[in-house]
């Protein structure tokens, strides 16, 4: 674990000002606490040895009690100022998230298998850098030093002894965790491993009962389950180990400087105030250092976390929403071709093809041939949503890669085989939730051939689809693809089998609307529809080129 | 209040209460043995202000010193055996949470939905392990102390002792009642965020193609939604905390305000006092640990509701795959009874008005390799499950020959990440080395086999992700065609594969069918296959 490089310095480090206001409302509270240990030395003083009575006392009391009332009233300004920070770092990071699964990135393909736990679990883990760990780091620069320096005043003797134990916690630590840690991160894989497995039977609990084994698997959850409780368990041994040390260190020394100023204050050396006094403030000393171990835990498990982002998020800021600047007219592309393509998905070693090319110019080129062996991984590549291994892809002059997505002069639509399905309203699902002129969008679904069902909807362009909305037929669904590549109005359109799965008189509709899509445009269709390649200026068999 | 009650008699049934009783003793030592230390460090302090013979102190040094090595000790003994309860309960809730899985899985409400089932299920089993660290054993011990320190006042100051369990019991209410709040609240930001993620990662490839800049924006609003809720949870934590934090100082000056006549009026001493002081003052730091264990309360006691409650059984779905039953041995016509499965007007459907399937009927007999045609969205991996009784039909019926058993998996069936062999070895533990070759062999995987590592033994990732699509296909069918059963149903067994592969397999199968007189039944989109098959039925 690196803290200096940690997402908690990185976010503290540009703001001053929050920094400041930290150390300053720490600084106040340990005083105020210091000065309530003082005003109860001081109200026990009168009442022990001086005999006053309540009355005598009550102004003390008083104090001590706005004492012992400011530090506690001061945490929630503190904490409004740090979770500031942990909802700044966290929002930044999901945004991030967000971007990097919306882009065709390398990356994104993971980010969007991950996003649930990257995009929840990981980032809330997060805030233990500001919840948990921040006050332990403020009440170490700010209250263990007026601590001691207030004992010093009070007790030379006692404020020597605490400036001498203070560096053993954390070389004790050090130390056990040299001798602790290559068994804990042993075990530490192993319960991971051992947990993955648990999670694993249960997701194919579905195919172990077709096969009549759930049964017979309980018992590796029982073995398993036993495995992980020993794992952790000699995990915690070892972690136990370094909380014991630092619990013993605080308590003997407490015990220790007791002993030392009753032995004092016995012999004459020393008055009961500011014996009382020390006693106060002895625990209030080590209270960090007893803390810091389960500061530790949780900077660990923020850290692990925080890695797992790291590893994810490119390193470069994704830009949140820039403007890019449009094409030039006379670049108005409408060539695309692949050179030399190779492509293996990166768990695989088998390339789907080599050494591929292919230019595709104005009108409708189609691609067929049986399906699953790549045609859907070339119009992905054809559309930057995945990068080729070798080769490249260029759009007219210019090569695909150093093209914008979020350009608004970007060349190309691309129609999945399934369009998805938003949950929003239907002009959100068809300009996929870019501002767009309404008529726009109206005309856009109708020339898709959707216009009757348009009319036939009760609120139109503001129907929720999606979870709970309305629902289309398959269909429909692809219609509402081809109207999403119709608003878009680009040069290069691509489309994955617009017609497959359709019956005969849907797939004549959805044929029009695609004659109504490709019309000037270059357009590249896989299909093996022979209607659709009879409309082609070009049909390529895949078995051919690939 | 009453349903969480309930939650916690499940969650301490399934430890037995024998084992509680000395963790809870140690836990006391533990918080004893704190306050102890500081306790006598005060009399230590106040006896020698006055200057009495030394050896009067020495049993005070002896304490001081005892409770500081005793205050570590027991502390480790706590963790220790609070931590190895736990765990030793561990193992009964995860097998209790499994049967629920199995009983439950697959969910018919969508691969979304299991997906949040079994997220449940897992952080879930984490806060039913945590309940007795985290929940019971801070708030037991102080509640004890408490009950301790209160009596001890009692004799002191009278009815003004009711103040320090009045704090406690305030306390835990006041720290119940924000915490409900926040719970219900964020687990409902939470949901919109998580929707909102699975609809954007779904729909990904269009939106980044589109432009995703306002996709972006769209996604960000939840996610903005689901911080601030924490963060307001948090700051009213914070608030709810600092206000407890008064009412303790208060009660604290009150009792001490209450023990000062004492003095004069001889009752106590002013070592008594000085005693008081440190003791109070311990017992009250002990109280900040209470927000955090009804806050692990009400987690432990939300999922044992949602996780130990009895499971019930959805009758249409969950019970069908152990219910063989269902599969009635159709002896009622003639033509049922030579076939081997006669399937007849079968309906189904996820939601009410889908109508997937309908009246759906045709029958294989004993030979007669059968393939299903259909397009994608037709409902192929659907009948599938039908066929392996994954579910029950909505109506119709579904009827085997007598002893007929059909096995296979359907596309998207989660396979197992060790190895080749582990998947054997768990679907299909009756299969030796031998066996487990040839069902390589039949499905075309072993020139595959052969190019990996360590062979069967290679890790295949998490549910084969390191295989491809075609190799991930050909290993479900390996797996179908691994064992005895006369029917062997193979949902889409070409999907990835290229054209001579392709061919290949669909030549080992016949062949393999023929050798071990079995017959197919194949679900394909792929209309290649059409011309090998004895019957084939298209699936609209």
């Amino acid at each position: 674990m690196n803290v200096t490089n940690s997402f908690l310095l990185r976010s503290l480090k540009p703001h001053k000002g929050e920094r400041i206001r930290l150390l300053l409302i720490e600084t106040t509270r340990a005083v105020a606490t210091i000065a309530a240990a003082g005003a109860g030395a001081y109200a026990m003083d009168g009442v022990f040895l001086a005999h006053k009575g309540r009355m005598e006392t009550a102004p003390v009391l008083l104090v001590l009690f706005l004492l012992m009332i400011l530090p506690p009233l001061l945490t929630p300004v503190r904490e409004r100022i740090s979770q500031r920070l942990s909802t700044a770092l966290r929002t930044e990071t999901r945004a991030q998230l967000h971007a990097q699964m919306l882009t065709g990135k390398a990356e994104a393909a993971e980010v969007r298998r991950r996003i649930l736990p990257l995009a929840r679990e990981e980032t809330d883990a997060l805030d233990l850098w500001f919840s948990r760990v921040l006050p332990v780091l403020l009440a170490i620069v700010t209250k263990m030093p007026i601590a001691l320096i207030a004992a010093a005043i009070a007790d030379p003797v006692t404020g020597l002894f605490m400036f001498v134990t203070m560096p053993i916690a954390p070389f004790l630590l050090y130390l056990i965790g040299r001798v602790t840690r290559v068994a804990s991160e042993a075990q530490w894989k192993r319960m991971e491993s051992l947990a993955a497995r648990f999670g694993e039977l249960l997701r194919t609990l579905p195919a172990l009962k077709i096969f009549r084994q759930a049964e017979a698997q309980r018992k590796t959850v029982e073995v398993l389950s036993e495995t992980f409780s020993a794992s952790a368990l000699r995990v915690l041994q070892l972690s136990f180990i370094s909380a014991f040390a630092l619990e013993l260190i605080t308590t003997l020394a407490i015990a220790i400087i007791a002993v030392s100023i009753g032995f004092r204050l016995l012999y004459g050396q020393m008055d009961f105030r500011v014996a009382f006094f020390v006693l106060l403030v002895t625990p209030e000393f080590y209270q960090p250092l007893r803390q810091a171990g389960t500061a530790f835990h949780s900077a660990m498990t923020a850290w692990t976390a925080e890695s797992n982002l790291r590893a994810v998020l490119s390193k470069e800021r994704m830009p949140y929403a820039i403007e890019y600047p449009n094409l030039p007219p006379d670049m108005q592309p409408a060539l695309l071709e692949a050179h030399g393509l190779s492509f293996h998905y990166p768990n695989s070693r088998t390339y789907l093809f080599r050494d591929f090319n292919l230019k595709l110019e104005p009108g409708v080129t189609i691609v067929k041939g049986p399906s699953g062996c790549g045609k859907s991984t070339l119009i992905r590549l054809l559309a930057g949503l995945l990068q080729p291994c070798e080769g490249q892809v260029t759009v007219g002059t210019s090569p695909l890669s150093a093209l914008s997505m979020e350009a608004v002069s970007f060349p190309i639509s691309y129609v999945p085989q399934e369009p998805h399905l938003f949950a929003g309203t239907l002009a959100e699902n068809v300009t996929l939730f870019h501002a767009t002129d309404e008529a726009d969008v109206e005309i856009a679904i109708r020339h898709a051939a959707l216009g009757k069902w348009l009319d036939s909807l009760p609120h139109g362009l503001a129907a929720r689809l999606g979870e709970g909305g309305q629902t289309l037929s398959q269909g429909q669904r692809k219609r509402l693809g081809i109207a999403r590549a119709l608003l878009q109005n680009r040069p290069i359109v691509l489309l994955d089998e617009p017609t497959a799965g359709l019956d005969a008189v849907t797939q004549e509709t959805v044929r029009d609307t695609l004659f109504a899509l490709c019309t000037g445009r270059t357009a590249l269709v896989v299909s093996h529809d022979e209607a659709i390649c009879a409309m082609a200026n070009r049909v390529i068999d895949w078995e051919v080129i690939a | 209040m009453n349903r969480a009650l309930c939650a916690w008699r499940q969650i301490v049934s399934l430890v037995s209460p024998l084992s509680i009783v000395p963790v809870v003793f140690v836990s006391l030592l533990a918080a004893g043995t704190s306050i102890g230390l500081l306790g006598a460090s005060a009399w230590l302090i106040a006896s020698a202000a006055l200057m009495p013979p030394l050896y009067t102190l020495s049993l005070g040094i002896t304490a001081v010193r005892a409770f500081g090595i005793g205050r570590a000790a027991f502390r480790y003994a706590e963790r220790y055996l609070s931590h190895s309860l736990a765990f030793s309960g561990l193992t009964h809730i995860r097998l209790h949470l499994y049967d629920r899985a199995a009983a439950l899985l697959p969910m018919r409400t969508g691969l979304m939905r299991q997906g949040e089932f079994l997220h449940d299920l897992l952080v879930g089993a984490d806060a039913l392990r945590d309940f007795f660290i985290r929940a019971i054993l801070p708030p037991l011990a102080v509640g004890i102390l408490t009950g301790i320190a209160t009596v001890l006042l009692y004799v002191q100051i009278g009815y003004a002792a009711i103040l320090l369990p009045l704090l406690f019991f305030i306390r835990l209410i006041i720290a119940w009642h924000v915490k409900t709040e926040n719970e219900e609240a964020r687990r409902a930001e939470d949901g919109a965020y998580r929707s909102a993620l699975l609809d954007a990662s779904a729909g990904a490839d269009e939106l980044a193609c589109a432009g995703a800049a306002p996709a972006r924006e769209h996604l960000f609003l939840p996610a903005r939604d689901l911080v601030k809720k924490d963060e307001y949870a948090h700051l009213r934590e914070t608030q709810t905390d600092a206000l407890q934090s008064v009412f303790d100082a208060a009660v604290f000056i009150l009792l001490l305000a209450a023990l000062i006549p004492s003095i004069p009026a001889g009752t106590l001493t002013g070592i008594g006092l000085a005693v008081w002081f440190l003791v109070l003052q311990s017992l009250l730091a002990e109280y900040r640990t209470l927000p955090d264990a009804v806050r692990q309360a009400q987690q432990s006691a939300a999922a044992a509701l949602r996780l130990l409650a009895p499971v019930e059984y959805e009758p249409s779905a969950a019970q069908a795959a152990q219910d063989d039953n269902m599969m009635q041995n159709g002896t009622e016509e003639p033509s049922a009874a030579h076939a081997l499965l006669t399937v007849r007007s079968l309906c189904f459907s996820y939601t009410p008005a889908q109508h997937l399937l309908k009246d759906f009927s045709f029958s294989v007999a004993r030979g007669a390799h059968t393939a299903i045609y259909g397009t994608s969205g037709a409902g192929k991996t659907t009948l599938a499950q039908l066929l392996l009784g994954v579910w029950k039909p909505d109506s119709g019926q579904i009827m085997r020959g007598p002893g007929v058993e059909i096995a296979g998996l359907p596309q998207g069936s989660v396979l197992f990440s060790q190895s080749i062999r582990e998947n054997f070895r768990r679907f299909r533990p009756c299969a030796d080395e031998a066996a487990i070759f040839r069902a390589l062999e039949i499905a075309q995987l072993l020139p595959v086999v052969e190019t990996m590592a360590c062979g069967i033994d290679t890790p295949i990732g998490e549910d084969g992700s390191f295989l491809s699509g075609g190799q991930r296909t050909r290993l479900l069918t390996a797996l179908a065609s691994a064992g005895e059963e006369c029917l062997v149903l193979l949902d889409e067994p070409t999907l990835g594969l290229d054209a001579k592969t392709a061919s290949r397999l669909t030549a080992s199968l016949f062949r393999y069918a023929k050798e071990c007189h079995k017959t197919l039944l194949v679900i394909t989109h792929d209309e290649s296959l059409r011309d090998s098959f004895k019957q084939t039925i298209h699936l609209a």
